[in-house]
């Protein structure tokens, strides 16, 4: 069989970073993580034997560098203009092993898009926070805390409700925040996370664009409690919990980027999330192809292998055309990410509307390839050692996030039909 | 019969399912234990006469049952229909056939079985004086974890023109067991690699296809209703959600939503498909196109009952996927179902020969 290098990727605007990088994080994957991985589910609550892996990638690796301006001892990847494209294959490659690392890894980022992209750097927010990531020889991870109790999907949904469901307050007195409110669910919370990026409202009720704030938290402020992960269908690597922050006093200045500002930029936040996702089904697909082709090419049925059966080759081509049209779509999508000048701004409704489409395309079709997989390989496709079904039961939260399908469907109707009622 | 299933999944299993999860020694044991003797399913199972004089009606109450059994929980739903379908098999043989070879029939005892329809046997029998001999490497039986007492092994026999399946206790010298393997789903009901070194068995029957289509049209029946029960608490734990969940910006209930009353209206829909397809299968077991329309309902019931519950997560969301609600279980459980009862594609592959009389498509 041809090797994942030969599945589609567009060679014209590779980033300058995947040569050196893509080679490293995959060795990476198939010494740290591949060899592991079936162990993962039951390290759920600990991650004794997952905090390892992390620490290679995070710290030795020194990825977790990878976003911070330069000035403050980052890589600079949010100021360079591959962004999209550098991120798309360090985050398909960590999946290839593992989506809930690659979930956790390249969320850990998602705050600090807030402040680390050109052309909204807050430089002195970035240097405050800087430190731990850049300078510490611990794996460090950030979470972005938006969804609350009831009804979780409207923060994301700006469209319709402008932050106006947003019950987490945030309270200016002399020159400091305080924040009041109840998060679930960021990725890494569950005691992981270092630094949170929490969304709240300095009006509560209000879809004022100004009134929707996006304030950096440290963990270890007072007041701030993580509770203890949620136990979910898969997902190990990526802890959840609830968050609460009862008066947590911030500095005025840790407010990502002001009033309307944040709501604006908020979006590019979506739509690095639309990215990572389709990154991270990317990723997998990589391994189920490999898998897949391993499994179908050694059993026989009959004088032949899998593979010889018409019928199951028919199979086959169905799930590496869509292995071949995600991967590409997914470049694309990064590629649109990087050219501002030809596709608009990352946070415009056009590319959120765009990247909500790749998104749920490449996790509907990445959930059918999988369920196509697991049925060729009949009752090994359900042991864990068969390698693919963690893949399928990790995968599906990817397809239920930001959202979920609903809102994904509604945002695309709005923007490319003009939709005024939704 | 359904309905006092449906009770004992209402006050065995239900209620305590947020406490144990899927703690089969906690819970799910005991409840079978309950159901098999206290609820009668297990006398049931193993009368003496039929329970009821038309075929049909048998299959009918069975198949309800196991839509019942699968709504409390899918893995004790698979041990029933494995059981169900040795039974049925059993029963075929006769009496006086069958006493004299299977004196120790394991009434109450899980078999696992070795077998996936249409395949080539992966065991092997031979005899040596009065004794049957059973070899075969790192085989896979259904149910085959910790409480499995004997194997029921479909073996090949070099001189023999048609396979035999032989029950082999697990007490037996040359059997061994492996740990249960991690999977998907199905906590009850764990599977384990099993290694026999000719070792002997109790007794030994041909199985040639009349029983392996008798066996694997239960076995489809059996996990046709396990599916449908599993969609059916699917959508009860979705309705709960919708009717409890207020969307902020509207205030109004989930349920009120245009777009989310739709797909749970998918999954309603799905749900009635298959319990009608279920029945019109139960009513067709015993007729002569039994067991392809067995296979072809349990394919589609199958395939429908994932689709519907990945529906309900995407709903739910996170919700769907947090083990707390329990949907996730039962998508878990239902992709383990199809993976255990083999790929669709060979199996419509065989379809095609007995329909169309398509010839070496398999070879």
């Amino acid at each position: 069989m041809k090797s994942i290098d030969q599945i589609t990727r567009p060679l014209e605007y590779l980033s300058p970073l995947d040569r050196i990088l893509g080679p490293l994080v995959r060795k990476w994957a198939d010494e740290e993580v591949i060899p592991h991985r079936r162990s993962y589910d039951e390290d759920w609550r600990h991650h004794r034997i997952i905090e390892p892996a992390f620490r290679k990638l995070m710290v030795d690796l020194g990825l977790q560098r990878l976003l911070f301006p330069r000035e403050v001892g980052g890589w600079g990847l949010g100021t360079s203009g591959y962004l999209g494209t550098g991120a798309f294959r360090i985050f398909e490659e960590v999946a290839r092993a593992d989506s809930a690392m690659a979930v956790a890894f390249g969320v850990t980022f998602w705050p600090l898009v807030m402040i680390c992209n050109e052309p909204h750097v807050n430089l002195r927010l970035a240097r405050e926070v800087a430190p731990m990531f850049c300078e510490g020889d611990e794996p460090c991870f950030a979470a972005n805390a938006m969804t609350e109790p009831q009804g979780g999907a409207d923060i994301e949904n700006l469209d319709l409700l402008g932050g106006s469901t947003i019950q987490t307050s945030a309270r200016l007195d002399g020159d400091e925040w305080v924040i009041n409110g109840h998060k679930l669910w960021p990725t890494n919370s569950g005691g992981v996370a270092r630094l949170f990026g929490v969304v709240c409202s300095t009006n509560p009720g209000s879809d004022d664009p100004d009134d929707f704030a996006l304030i950096f938290v440290p963990a270890d402020a007072e007041g701030v409690t993580q509770g203890a992960p949620y136990e979910k269908a898969g997902m190990a690597a990526d802890k959840n919990g609830d968050v609460w922050f009862e008066d947590v006093r911030v500095p005025a200045w840790y407010r990502a980027c002001g009033p309307g500002d944040d709501l604006e930029y908020f979006k590019e936040v979506i739509s690095f999330g639309n990215l990572g996702s389709i990154a991270f089904v990317s990723g997998v697909l990589l391994d189920l192809y490999e898998t897949l082709g391993r499994f179908t090419s050694r059993v026989k049925v009959g004088s032949r292998p899998l593979q010889e059966h018409d019928a199951v080759a028919a199979v086959l081509a169905d799930i590496i055309r869509d292995v071949e049209v995600i991967r590409i779509t997914g470049y694309q999508y990064a590629r649109m990410l990087d050219r501002p000048d030809l596709y608009g701004a990352r946070w415009s409704d056009e590319l959120v509307a765009k990247g909500r489409a790749y998104k749920a395309f490449a996790c509907d079709r990445g959930m059918e390839a999988l369920s196509a997989a697991l049925d060729l390989m009949e009752q090994r496709g359900v042991e864990r050692d068969g390698d693919l079904e963690k893949h399928w039961r990790d995968l599906k939260i990817i397809q239920l996030w930001m959202g979920g399908k609903q809102l994904c469907q509604m945002e695309i109707a709005r923007w490319f039909f003009d939709c005024q009622t939704l | 019969m359904a309905r006092t299933v449906r009770r004992w999944a209402d006050r065995e299993v239900v209620p305590h399912r947020t406490t144990h999860g899927e703690d089969a020694e906690a819970l799910l044991e005991p409840a079978f234990a309950v159901l098999r003797e206290e609820v009668g399913l297990g006398e049931m199972l193993h009368a003496e006469e039929a329970v009821t004089d038309d075929a049909a009606d048998e299959a009918l109450l069975w198949a309800l049952c196991l839509e019942q059994v699968g709504r409390a929980d899918c893995g004790l739903g698979l041990l029933l229909a494995v059981e169900l379908s040795l039974d049925r098999v059993g029963a075929d043989y006769g009496t006086e056939r069958l006493a004299p070879v299977l004196p120790r029939l394991p009434v109450g005892d899980q078999v696992g079985l070795e077998s996936l329809g249409g395949r080539a046997p992966q065991a092997t029998a031979r005899q040596e004086a009065d004794t049957w001999l059973v070899t075969g490497e790192q085989l896979s039986p259904l149910c085959s974890g910790a409480a499995a007492r004997s194997f029921a092994v479909v073996c090949a026999e070099p001189d023999a023109a048609e396979p035999l399946v032989a029950l082999v206790p697990v007490q037996a010298p040359g059997v061994s067991v492996g740990p249960p393997i991690l999977q998907t789903g199905l906590a009850a009901a764990t599977n384990a690699r099993v290694s026999l070194a000719d070792a002997p068995a109790e007794g030994v029957l041909p199985f040639g296809p009349r029983e392996r289509a008798l066996l694997d049209r239960w076995l489809q029946l059996a996990c046709s209703g396990v599916c449908t029960g599993a969609l059916q608490m699917g959508l009860e734990i979705l309705t709960d959600w919708a009717e409890s969940r207020v969307i902020k910006g509207k205030g109004q209930p989930f349920i009120h939503n245009p777009l989310i009353a739709e797909v749970m209206a998918e999954v309603a829909e799905a749900l009635m498909v298959c319990r009608a397809l279920l029945q019109d299968l139960a009513r067709r077991m015993e007729t002569d196109g039994g067991s392809a329309a067995a296979g072809v309902a349990w394919r589609h019931i199958s395939t429908t009952v994932e689709h519907a519950l990945g529906r309900a997560m995407e709903l739910m969301g996170s919700a769907g996927y947090a083990r707390e609600w329990q949907l996730e279980r039962y998508w878990r459980d239902v992709r383990a179902l199809r993976g255990l009862l083999g790929s669709p594609t060979l199996a419509r592959v065989a379809l095609a020969t007995e329909l169309f009389g398509s010839k070496g498509v398999l070879a």
